[in-house]
């Protein structure tokens, strides 16, 4: 039996090519081959094996919400790409769903029975043309773990009939093939832990340097990406009122996504449940189709954002249980997500947490001590003489780069005109600053003051369209136009100083944004600070009152003792004038006319004494006069004949006139106490926007730097000087006598 | 012939004194200071045997040159010629061994006679001196006038904040001594409590 004998032998060569061919599947499973090359060589050996023409490996995938088989290796390209086979109603599909091999003997029959459960025609004819060319085929499940996987199909150019042992090679292959794949799924997880574990070790790194906020969110992004192979990854800050999103970190997103982005969020996508679990999108398109049904309008924004994205993973972002915002995976093509995939997005977006919380308290910290340093430089400014302008500028500037505003505005109120105008303002323009009169109750600031509570404005334009509308002179609506090109959202604080509303604070932002409680909370402490700068200066101006009362009372007290003298002198002289006239007429005459001078002194000094105690009435009277008084008192106390000497009469301003009053004052007093001098003469010179007065000795005179600089009254002078931006010289040295000279030029015509 | 000297800052004042000296036979004025140091430098030079005295003066005051002259001098007769009738400025005018004591309300008669008294030794006080000297001695006596010199240690320190362990230190001293020490303060202050005491200690100028 040759025939039969060759029959055998084919079969026996025919089984050791299968056993030879097992082996080498078996070699080169346990090798560390990817899972793609393990199942091209399977494939390479099942159409050896089995004669098979053609040989494919589909895959079960989930899109949108049916299951379809996808042809993954060994066909030709385009059936791979391309042929899509729904799992139900197709026999090959079926077949396999039920884990049973399935054979083609008749290709029409199959054809027949397929094409009208297919998607469209294109996938029709896919499979026609599949079929002319193959006319008959076995089908083997893969079955891993009891799950489908997949399956393998043999396909054979003519129609023919196939033996059970053939069925059972088949089945045999099919089994290598689910083993070559679950092995290569086993590795693949644990190399991907691996790249987990490694990429997580890397995350944390970052999260323990002192990397800025931005920079670790930039490494998770992308790293996220890595990781899971997203094309693109973008972290997401949710608004307070859930209404927007503000892209924090991205990575592959394109130009139009910059960090800082902001754009709606649809509540209808990500609802209620999604603070929770991981939103897991494998068919974005199919969302976004029962999503168009539901609401058309709402998922336009959506829609734009997602226009290249075929399917993705959101997954929350909470830190202390509060919603933070999301992390989103980004897939340009449609894919399944694993369990797997769906846990490592959901640690990742932990991993984002845990840096957005760390940085947020570390930023905490930095914000703190630089709010704890700016608290100090105020409290220095504040003990510090500067005016209250320039104490106002320090402040101003430090809550602009503490709170990060473009611009800030001290508004102040007038409670007559119900107005509230700038006192102190950096980044705004000088015009805005100086001619802005905002209505009490309108915009931030007057609502502000109003309801003595902060008021936060996400978008002014958007917030206030009645903005041109408001009740402000129109220069002021013109100024306010002008502004919101400049600043989109503004955050504005009542400033009160004992209960009492004394204006507010506006801090002003280029781009619309949210303030936190921290962030107002600092702006109130800023307010504070002001308030307390206000109320400071105003103590001051107290204190400097009670500073020149007192001040005054000395005087007063000294020229009372001046009075006591010169009275005690001209009493004593006036007792023994008599005698000393019936002694020698000509002392007797001389010493009446020392009594005279006495007298007149000492009404001098009385007149002076009257001013100290009245200052009205120094404005009632002469500057001239006033100076020919504090002569007369000079030359009576000090002995030393005063000449007066006044030109012009031009009007001078009341400050003018007291503060040339009190130098001449200080300056003679200098002359009768001090200087030993033998002549002495004050000079006026009043003329048209200018005056000057020079008080001139030929004292003693003194060292420039005397030991207590203001035992001399130069002080004094000096400082009365300066409050009428007067120039002041003061020329002296020992033996050389001593000339004061003060000279007022009124600013408005310099 | 009694020599006077003029001792007054105000300028007015030694001009009108000088003239009132003109018109006594028996007054011979010999020199003049414009303050309390010029007056001791100028007094053996001058040797008045009267001295009228400004008290309150820059430099150096009434009092303060009083002593210094007669310590150089103590034959010198001093008196007091001020505007100021306060019982702390008398006592220590007179403390410092002026004769009299004058206000600067006196009539011509009344201070030529009082310099006259003064160069034969005798005092003259005007009206309001007398009367704050008098007050002064029917004053009760001030609280802590019979503290120890110790005690008055103890309680300087209690007055810069320091508590006893810190007082017992700096003193070498036991722990219990300061603490008998500080009881017995209390109650010559007739105080309740330390800060009390402490501020008995400064109202009267104790520490």
């Amino acid at each position: 039996m040759p025939e039969e004998q060759t029959e055998t032998q084919i079969q026996l060569r025919k089984r050791r090519e299968v056993a030879e061919s097992l082996r080498d599947i078996f070699r080169i499973l346990n090798s560390n081959r990817p899972v793609e090359e393990v199942l091209d060589y399977i494939i390479d050996h099942a159409r050896k094996t089995l004669d098979a023409d053609d040989v494919g490996i589909y895959r079960l995938e989930m899109i949108g919400d049916n299951l379809y088989l996808r042809p993954t290796r060994g066909l030709t390209a385009t059936y791979i790409t391309d042929l899509v086979i729904p799992t139900t109603g197709s026999v090959i599909s079926a077949t396999i769903m039920q884990k049973k091999p399935l054979v083609v003997t008749d290709a029409d029959a199959l054809i027949a029975h397929s094409s009208p459960i297919l998607p469209n025609d294109e996938q029709r004819d896919l499979l026609k043309q599949m079929f002319t060319a193959h006319r008959a085929a076995i089908a083997i499940p893969f079955v891993i773990k009891n799950e489908i996987y997949g399956g393998i199909g043999f396909y054979y150019t003519k129609e023919r009939q196939f033996t059970q042992d053939e069925i059972d090679l088949a089945m045999t292959i099919g089994d290598q093939a689910a083993l070559a794949i679950e092995n290569a799924q086993a590795r693949e997880q644990i190399e991907q832990r691996a790249r987990v574990a490694e990429g997580m070790r890397d995350v944390f790194t970052i999260l323990n340097s002192n990397r800025p906020f931005s920079e670790a969110l930039e490494y998770i992004v992308k790293r996220t990406s890595e990781l899971l192979g997203a094309n693109s990854v973008g972290l997401y800050k949710i608004s307070d009122d859930m209404t927007r999103v503000t892209l924090d970190a991205g990575w592959g997103m394109g130009a139009e996504a910059t960090t800082g982005m902001t754009i709606p969020f649809n509540a209808g996508v990500m609802d209620e449940k999604y603070s929770r679990e991981p939103l897991v999108l494998p068919d974005v398109g199919v969302m976004l189709h029962t999503l168009k049904a539901a609401s058309p309008t709402m998922v336009t924004n959506e829609a734009d954002a997602l226009k290249n994205v075929k399917s993705m993973i959101a997954t929350p972002v909470t830190i202390k249980d509060k919603l933070y915002g999301s992390l989103h995976l980004y897939y340009a093509e449609q894919r399944a997500f694993s369990e797997e995939d769906v846990e490592l997005a959901k640690t990742l977006g932990d991993q984002a947490a845990l840096a957005i919380e760390n940085a947020q308290s570390r930023e905490q910290a930095d914000r703190r001590a630089k709010v704890a340093e700016s608290l100090r430089d105020i409290m220095e400014v504040l003990n510090s003489d500067m005016p209250i302008n320039k104490i106002l500028d320090r402040i101003v500037n430090q809550a602009c780069n503490l709170l990060g505003s473009a611009a800030v505005a001290v508004y102040k109120l007038f409670p007559e005109e119900d107005l509230l105008r700038i006192q102190a303002a950096k980044g705004l323009s000088a015009e805005y600053a100086l001619n802005m009169e905002m209505p009490v109750g309108e915009a931030a600031v007057g609502r502000a003051v109003q309801t003595k509570k902060p008021v936060q404005v996400f978008d002014i334009a958007a917030a206030f369209p009645e903005a041109k509308k408001i009740s402000a002179n129109p220069l002021s609506r013109k100024l306010i136009e002008h502004m919101l090109e400049t600043y989109r959202s503004v955050l504005a604080v009542p400033l009160i100083i004992k209960d009492e509303v004394y204006g507010g604070i506006t801090l002003y932002y280029p781009e619309p944004r949210e303030f936190s409680a921290e962030e107002i909370d600092l702006a109130s402490m800023f307010a504070n600070h002001v308030a307390l700068a206000i109320e400071h200066d105003r103590l001051d101006t107290h204190s400097q009152e009670a500073a020149v009362s007192s001040e005054r009372n000395r005087l007063a007290r000294e020229l009372h003792d001046a009075v006591t003298q010169t009275l005690f002198s001209a009493s004593l002289i006036a007792e023994v004038l008599p005698r000393i006239w019936d002694k020698d007429e000509e002392a007797g005459r001389e010493r009446l006319d020392e009594l005279r001078g006495l007298t007149r002194g000492a009404l001098a000094e009385m007149r002076t004494l009257l001013l100290e105690l009245r200052p009205t009435a120094l404005l009632d009277s002469d500057l001239g006069d006033l100076l020919q008084q504090l002569a007369d008192a000079a030359t009576t106390a000090g002995r030393v004949p005063v000449d007066v000497v006044i030109k012009g009469d031009a009007p001078v301003s009341d400050d003018v006139k007291v503060t040339f009053y009190r130098i001449a004052q200080e300056a003679l007093n200098n002359v009768s106490k001090h200087s030993n001098a033998t002549a002495a003469d004050v000079t006026l010179i009043r003329e048209h926007n200018s005056a000057k007065l020079r008080v001139l000795d030929n004292g003693r005179g003194f060292s420039k730097t005397p030991n207590k600089p203001d035992s001399l009254g130069l002080g004094i002078i000096a400082e009365r000087a300066v409050s009428i931006g007067a120039a002041l010289s003061i020329d002296t040295s020992l033996g050389k006598g001593t000339v004061v000279t003060v000279i007022w030029k009124n600013p408005e015509e310099t | 012939m009694i020599k006077v000297m003029i001792v007054d800052d105000h300028a007015v004042v030694r001009s009108g004194l000088s003239a009132f000296l003109l018109a006594f036979d028996d007054l011979e004025l010999v020199g003049d200071a414009g303050g309390g140091l010029e007056a001791v430098k100028l007094c053996k030079e001058a040797a008045p045997d009267v001295v009228l005295m400004d008290l309150v003066m820059p430099e150096m005051d009434g009092a303060s040159a009083t002593e210094a002259i007669l310590a150089e001098c103590p034959y010198i007769k001093v008196i007091a010629l001020t505007s100021f009738p306060e019982e702390d400025l008398v006592q220590k005018a007179l403390r410092a061994g002026a004769i009299s004591y004058l206000l600067k309300n006196v009539t011509g008669d009344e201070l030529a006679n009082a310099i006259r008294a003064a160069a034969a030794g005798k005092s003259t006080l005007a009206p309001e001196a007398a009367e704050a000297l008098i007050h002064a001695a029917t004053k009760p006596e001030a609280p802590g006038a019979d503290l120890t010199a110790r005690e008055i240690d103890v309680l300087r320190l209690m007055a810069k904040g320091k508590n006893n362990r810190d007082i017992a230190n700096e003193l070498f001293i036991s722990h219990a001594t300061v603490k008998f020490h500080v009881s017995n303060i209390l109650m010559k202050l007739d105080a309740a409590t330390r800060t009390k005491a402490v501020a008995l200690a400064l109202q009267n100028k104790l520490v």
